[in-house]
C-alpha cells in the first residue's frame, strides 16, 4: 500500500515527465519518494546570471500536509547562492518552506518561488547571522525555527530545534 | 474502501475536478463554507488538523467550515471512467468509478477469493474457482454404492464401512454384502459357538455345525437339563426373599439405632438415678439388701426409717439399717468421693456414718433434743421418689429447727434469770466488802495524817507510796460507792 506521500509524489513526477519543468529548472534525479534533486538557474537579467545551483528536496511520509525540507546543495562542485535569505550551508530562510507552507504547493511551485527569490535579489550578501547559524545549524533545515522579516528586512534564524 | 487516488482514469480528468492536495480527482468532495474551495474530504481534514488555514488562500479554516461539495461535483467525479485496478493481472474491465466497488466485490475474475468448500483454505482467483472445485479434495461427492454424499477426502474411509460393498466373512471366507454380514454371522456354520450349557459348566466350544451333530448327544449336561431349570428357579426365588429380608433387617437396625440414641439421651437426663435392669437383677443376689421394688413406697419410707433408727439407742444399730446405709453409700460414693478413695470407701463411709451418729447421741450437754440424722441420698429409687423423700426430709428439718429455736429461747431465759440472781448476791457481797474496806481505810488515813500532817505530803492511793504533792492538796477520801478512778502508776504503759 503506497503511502499518501508517495502517491502524490508519483503524480507530481508524472506531471513533470509529461509537461516538463518550468524554464531554468531541471530534474536531476528522483530515484525514490524521499529525496529529489533539481538544478536551478535564473534566466534573464539578474545578479546570478550564468550561475547554476542544485536544490535538494527531502520528503517525509506526511507530505504534502507537511512541508518538504528544501536546501541548496553545498559540496565541492556546488555552492549556495550568496543571498540575504540563503545561508552558506545551503539552508533557505523562506516562509513558504515553514509556516506559510500549504499542501496545494508542489515541488515545481517551490522551485519557481525560489527562482523568483533569486531573481529579485538586489545585493549579493549573506544573512547577517550567517556565521553564528552555520556553526550550530542542524542537518535538516526544517528543524530550525526561522523568523521571517519580509523582503526588505534580513531574516534571523534562531537555533531552537523544532521537534 | 479502496484508495481512489491510485486509480487509473481512462481519459485525463478535467483539471477542475483535481484535488490540489493529492492531485487526483476528488474523493468525497468537500467544499469550505468560507472560501468555497473544494478538496477530497480526507485531504482537507488532514490539512486543517495540521494547520487551521485553507491550503489555497490561507484564510482561517475550522473543521466546522467543511461541508459536502455540490452534488454535481460528486456526480462528475463518480462518473469518471476508470480501469479495473487488477488490469495488470489481466482484467480488461473499465467502468464508472462509482461502480468499481461492485465490480471488485462480485464480478472481477482476477480477485483472489477463498475456495467455497468447507475445510478448504486455499486462496485462488475467482476465474479459477470452477476448475478448482472439480479437484478440491474437500468437495462433496456421492458414494457409488449407497448414494450418500461424502467428502472426497473421506471416501476411502466410507467405502470401508459402506453397506453396499462386499466384505469377507472371517469364518467361512465367503464374500458377502456388508449389509447382510450380520445375518450371515448368526447362521454361518463355521462360527465358533459355545455349548448351550456353558452357563452350567460345559467348557466345549467349536464350529456351529459340530454342535448339534457331535457335541449335544455326548454332552453330560444335556441329561441334567430339567434339573437345572428347577434349581435355577428355586435359587432365584430364594434370592428375592433374601433381598426382602435384608431390607427388613436394615429397617429394624435403623429403629434400634434410633432407640439407642433415645436411651442414651434418657441416661444423660437421669444421671445417677439411671439403673439398668442388669444392675438391679445382680443386686438382688446379694443378701441383706432390702430394696423394695415399689420405688414410690421407698421414697416415703427412706427418710422416716432413718429418723426412727436415729431415735433409738445408738448401739447396737439394727443390722438392716446398717445395710441400707451401707448399700446407699456404696452407690453414692462414686459421685461424692475422689477416685483414689474408692477402694476403702465402703469401710470408711460405714464407720464415719456410725461414728457421727454416736457423737451426736452421746453429747452430754444436750437436753433431749430430737436428733435427725440425715439419710444419705438414696439412688436406688426413682428420681421422683428421691425428690419426694428429700422434700419430706426438708419438712422434718424445718420442724426440728423450729422446735430447737423454741427450746433455745426457754433455756436462754432460764439461764438469764439464774445469772441475774447470782449477780445480785455477788453485788451484795461486794458492797459488804467495800464497806469494810472503807472503814479500814478511814482508820489508816487518820493514822497517817496524824503522823505526817506537818510535812504536807499526801498519798495518792491506798498504797502508801511517798509521792511529792502540792502543799495545798487536801487529804484524799476514799470513794464512797463508785470505784476509784484508775490512776496509772507513773511509768506504766497503757
Amino acid at each position: 500500500m503506497a503511502s499518501v506521500s508517495s502517491r502524490r509524489l508519483r503524480k507530481e513526477l508524472s506531471e513533470i515527465h509529461v509537461e516538463g519543468c518550468p524554464c531554468g529548472i531541471k530534474l536531476i534525479s528522483a530515484d525514490d519518494f524521499e529525496t529529489w534533486f533539481f538544478s536551478i538557474e535564473v534566466l534573464g537579467e539578474s545578479l546570478y546570471q550564468g550561475e547554476v545551483f542544485n536544490l535538494m528536496f527531502r520528503f517525509d511520509a506526511n507530505y504534502p500536509i507537511s512541508s518538504p525540507a528544501v536546501q541548496f546543495v553545498v559540496d565541492k562542485d556546488h555552492q549556495a547562492p550568496i543571498h540575504p535569505h540563503v545561508y552558506s550551508n545551503g539552508h533557505i530562510c523562506a516562509s513558504i518552506l515553514g509556516t506559510e507552507w500549504s499542501p496545494v504547493l508542489s515541488v515545481t511551485a517551490v522551485c519557481v518561488t525560489l527562482q523568483s527569490m533569486l531573481a529579485s535579489c538586489k545585493a549579493k550578501e549573506r544573512p547577517v547571522d550567517n556565521d553564528r547559524y552555520v556553526r550550530t545549524a542542524p542537518d535538516n533545515p526544517k528543524k530550525t525555527r526561522f523568523q521571517y522579516h519580509g523582503e526588505t528586512i534580513r531574516s534571523h534564524a534562531t537555533q531552537e530545534n523544532v521537534s | 474502501m479502496m484508495a481512489m487516488t491510485s486509480l487509473n482514469y481512462v481519459e485525463p480528468p478535467n483539471s477542475n475536478l483535481i484535488c490540489c492536495i493529492c492531485h487526483a480527482p476528488f474523493t468525497n468532495p468537500t467544499t469550505t463554507r468560507s472560501c468555497m474551495h473544494t478538496f477530497c474530504r480526507d485531504c482537507v481534514v488532514e490539512a486543517v488538523r495540521h494547520s487551521p488555514h485553507c491550503p489555497i488562500d490561507r484564510s482561517p479554516l475550522a473543521m466546522e467550515d467543511l461541508a459536502p461539495a455540490n452534488p454535481i461535483v460528486k456526480h462528475l467525479v463518480d462518473e469518471l471512467i476508470v480501469e479495473c485496478p487488477l488490469r495488470t493481472a489481466g482484467c480488461p474491465r473499465t467502468c464508472q468509478r462509482q461502480l468499481l466497488e461492485g465490480h471488485m466485490k462480485d464480478a472481477c475474475q482476477y480477485v483472489t477469493v477463498p475456495c467455497s468448500e468447507d475445510g478448504c483454505c486455499q486462496m485462488l482467483l475467482r476465474k479459477d474457482r470452477g476448475k478448482h472445485a472439480d479437484v478440491c479434495i474437500h468437495r462433496t461427492t456421492e458414494c457409488d454404492g449407497c448414494g450418500a454424499s461424502v467428502k472426497y477426502s473421506d471416501l476411502t474411509v466410507h467405502y470401508s464401512e459402506c453397506s453396499s460393498k462386499t466384505a469377507t466373512c472371517s469364518f467361512c471366507a465367503a464374500e458377502i454384502l456388508r449389509s447382510k454380514l450380520q445375518d450371515h454371522v448368526a447362521t454361518c456354520p463355521e462360527v465358533v459357538v459355545p455349548c448351550p450349557h456353558a452357563g452350567n459348566g460345559c467348557s466345549w466350544a467349536g464350529p456351529r455345525h459340530e454342535l448339534s451333530e457331535f457335541h449335544i448327544p455326548s454332552c453330560a449336561y444335556e441329561s441334567l437339563k430339567g434339573f437345572f431349570a428347577i434349581y435355577g428357579s428355586r435359587v432365584s426365588s430364594h434370592s428375592a426373599e433374601n433381598t426382602a429380608l435384608k431390607q427388613r433387617v436394615q429397617a429394624l437396625e435403623g429403629i434400634v439405632h434410633f432407640m439407642q440414641r433415645e436411651m442414651q439421651s434418657f441416661k444423660t437426663i437421669l444421671g445417677p438415678w439411671y439403673h439398668s435392669e442388669v444392675q438391679r437383677t445382680s443386686r438382688t443376689g446379694v443378701p441383706h439388701v432390702h430394696v423394695p421394688e415399689d420405688s414410690s413406697l421407698q421414697g416415703f419410707v427412706g427418710p422416716s426409717l432413718a429418723r426412727t433408727a436415729a431415735q433409738r439407742p445408738p448401739a447396737p444399730t439394727p443390722p438392716d439399717l446398717f445395710d441400707i446405709i451401707d448399700a446407699d453409700q456404696d452407690t453414692a460414693t462414686p459421685f461424692f468421693l475422689p477416685p483414689e478413695a474408692l477402694f476403702d470407701s465402703r469401710i470408711h463411709t460405714h464407720s464415719r456414718t456410725a461414728g457421727g451418729l454416736l457423737d451426736i447421741q452421746s453429747h452430754p450437754g444436750q437436753r433431749s433434743l430430737p436428733l435427725t440424722p440425715v439419710a444419705p441420698l438414696n439412688l436406688n429409687t426413682t428420681l421422683e421418689g428421691s425428690l419426694v423423700g428429700l422434700r419430706d426430709s426438708i419438712t422434718g428439718v424445718a420442724a426440728s429447727v423450729d422446735s430447737l429455736t423454741r427450746r433455745n429461747d426457754i433455756a436462754l431465759t432460764n439461764e438469764n434469770m439464774r445469772i441475774n440472781e447470782e449477780l445480785g448476791s455477788l453485788k451484795y457481797a461486794v458492797h459488804g466488802i467495800r464497806l469494810q474496806l472503807h472503814r479500814l481505810m478511814m482508820d489508816r488515813n487518820a493514822q497517817v495524817t496524824g503522823r505526817l500532817g506537818e510535812t504536807g505530803s499526801a498519798t495518792t492511793g491506798p498504797v502508801p507510796i511517798p509521792v511529792p504533792a502540792p502543799p495545798a492538796q487536801p487529804v484524799l477520801h476514799p470513794p464512797i460507792m463508785t470505784p476509784p478512778p484508775f490512776i496509772p502508776a507513773p511509768g506504766t504503759k497503757l
